[in-house]
């Protein structure tokens, strides 16, 4: 009796340990399958996360240079818009110490700009074109006419235009013909304007 | 005293009594397992989406940080500009004077360069 009660409790037992074996194991698949998901997740996203920072390190490269070129671009400006100010600001004040020079010391300038005018002409019939008051300036126009033909060899008169410019200086034209010289200060200051700027940058900007 | 038939008929009854046990467990295990598929593949996106999502946040974090360097250089860059043309005004006026004397001879005397022919 005692035996048979012992097997039966030992197929209840060993059912019930088959039970928890069963169950246990499929506790143990159940982790397997949900870590295995997890890698494989892991796995996939990590490729896409690292297209994704390596497309944000990839702009943050184009943000800082985009912004390097402009701010250097900028900096540039910054330094080569203060020479140019410079320069101009030199220009105007010899235009202003130019025009205002004194009259003896005007005379002469202007005598000297006809006079030249005239040699690049080579001398001959020449008519003068000055503005209204430098019209009415003692010009020595036989000093200068003798200037003229010395130089070019050609007999030289000089006629005041009745004409009148406005500007300062003289424009020379030959008595009859097209051609003229041009010695205003305006036109004296555009033919030169590119030299003028390199010799200013060069005395204001020079390192010593 | 029992007899063979009802100690046979006991036996039986506690074999039917594990199988059931067994079935039960095997039905449990189904269950777990199912439910196991189930929470992998909310598992697979959670853990997916919490990745992206970080690396998001990250390049984010990247594309701030580069534009505030560079607002940082841009800062750097325009004052030391700003001091350097300072320095070149300074420089300059010193030589104002020179360079405005050196135009004012170089149209005095340069006037009559071949250059001012026109027709």
């Amino acid at each position: 009796m005692e035996s048979e009660n012992k097997l039966l409790d030992q197929i209840l037992k060993d059912a019930k340990e088959e039970a928890k074996t069963i169950v246990k194991e499929a506790q143990r698949s159940a982790a397997i399958i949900l870590e295995k998901q997890r890698q494989s997740a892991r796995q996939s996203a990590e490729k896409e996360a690292y297209s994704i920072l390596k497309r944000a390190e990839n702009e943050a490269e184009i943000i800082k240079g985009k912004v390097a070129t402009d701010i250097k671009r900028k900096a540039n400006w910054i330094v080569v818009s203060e020479k140019g100010r410079l320069v101009e600001s030199v220009l105007n004040e010899a235009k202003n110490r130019l025009v205002n020079l004194k009259k003896r010391q005007y005379l002469s300038v202007l005598e000297k700009l006809i006079i030249d005018a005239g040699i690049v002409l080579g001398g001959g019939m020449l008519e003068v074109i000055l503005n209204e008051k430098d019209s009415s300036l003692p010009l020595k126009i036989n000093k200068l006419e003798k200037k003229i033909t010395d130089i070019t060899g050609l007999k030289t008169r000089l006629r005041i235009s009745k004409k009148q410019s406005k500007a300062l200086g003289a424009i020379v034209k030959i008595v009859d013909g097209k051609i003229f010289v041009d010695n205003t200060y305006d036109a004296i200051f555009d033919r030169h304007e590119r030299e003028l700027k390199l010799k200013i940058s060069r005395i204001l900007f020079s390192s010593e | 005293m029992q007899t063979l038939l009802e100690s046979f008929r006991i036996v039986l009854e506690k074999e039917r009594e594990a199988e059931k046990i067994i079935i039960e467990a095997k039905e449990r295990a189904e269950k777990i397992e199912k439910e196991a598929q189930e929470k992998a593949k909310e598992a697979y996106k959670n853990t997916y989406q919490e990745i992206i999502v970080n690396a998001k946040q990250k390049s984010e974090e990247i594309k701030e940080q580069a534009k505030i360097d560079a607002e940082a250089e841009m800062q750097t860059i325009t004052k030391n500009a700003k001091k350097q043309k300072e320095k070149i005004r300074k420089n300059a006026e010193k030589k104002f004077d020179e360079a405005i004397n050196a135009v004012v001879n170089d149209i005095i005397s340069s006037s009559g360069e071949n250059d001012g022919i026109r027709k």
